[in-house]
């Protein structure tokens, strides 16, 4: 993964400090096999909503602007 | 040439098949990036955020970064707003642990209990990092991301990624010091 050294020489305590932060890559943690499932499941639902939704949100600001039109029209005396 | 391209594009005209390949063959680094950020509890929650954030904007990925550095910086982002709901983790208490036990011994379920102890103290320390700093600590030194791909992850310019990390171990070391902990790091 890493295709480039560290440019500058480092201080002892930074080389200990690397010792210990290989411990951590050398033990990774581990993703459920769930996980996969349970994006693409919810993924699969925003997309069948997604029209929706978006034909609602045109709605509501096509309300919003008609009332703010309304509101910002003139009285009449 | 992006391995991911093919993918992404029959993604963004809404395959899902072919958005579950991204999801499996990414699934791993994103879970251990933000498990690195915001720790195990919340790190499925993070993933699961990241992708559906990177499904929403699929549309608008316009491939001047490899997927991968762009699913990153969204799992950064999706961390971090994570990590600004919740209340801040509690401090840890003072240690008890016993010194190394020697080299060329057994290791005994003592040692085993003090390395498991020892690493789960450094990672809530990498974890009170300042998020830009522990961005760049976890992937360059724990993920071992190449430079390049950091500064596309983070829109940085390459030099200041390298500045940036500088700071970022400085930041952990003064971190360790402070800690009853002894993790014997030469001044």
């Amino acid at each position: 993964m890493s295709d480039a050294p560290d440019g500058d020489e480092l201080t002892a305590a930074e080389q200990r400090l690397l010792d210990y932060l290989e411990a951590l890559r050398s033990r990774p943690p581990q993703a459920d096999d769930e996980i996969v499932t349970t994006v693409v499941r919810a993924a699969r639902w925003h997309a069948l909503a997604r029209p929706y939704l978006l034909a609602a949100g045109g709605m509501g600001a096509a309300l919003v602007a008609a009332v703010a039109a309304l509101a910002g029209s003139p009285r009449r005396a | 040439m992006d391995p991911d391209r093919q993918l992404v594009d029959r993604a963004r005209t809404g395959d899902l098949a072919a958005f579950e390949q991204l999801v499996e063959r990414h699934r791993d680094v994103v879970y251990r990036v933000g498990a690195r950020m915001v720790g195990p509890a919340e790190a499925e929650d993070v993933s699961q955020d990241a992708f559906l954030r990177a499904f929403h904007r699929l549309p608008s990925f316009r491939g001047d970064a490899p997927f991968r550095a762009w699913l990153l910086r969204i799992t950064q982002n999706a961390a971090l707003n994570h990590q600004a709901r919740r209340r801040p983790e509690p401090t840890e208490a003072v240690a008890t642990l016993v010194e190394d036990a020697g080299d060329g011994q057994e290791r005994t379920p003592a040692d085993r209990l003090e390395e498991r102890e020892r690493r789960e103290r450094l990672e809530g320390k990498v974890r009170q990092l300042s998020s830009t700093h522990r961005a760049v600590l976890v992937l360059r030194d724990i993920e071992g991301l190449s430079y390049g791909e950091i500064s596309q992850v983070t829109e940085m310019p390459l030099g200041s990624v390298k500045g940036r990390l500088h700071r970022a171990r400085g930041e952990l070391i003064n971190l360790l010091r402070a800690n009853a902990y002894d993790w014997g790091l030469p001044e």
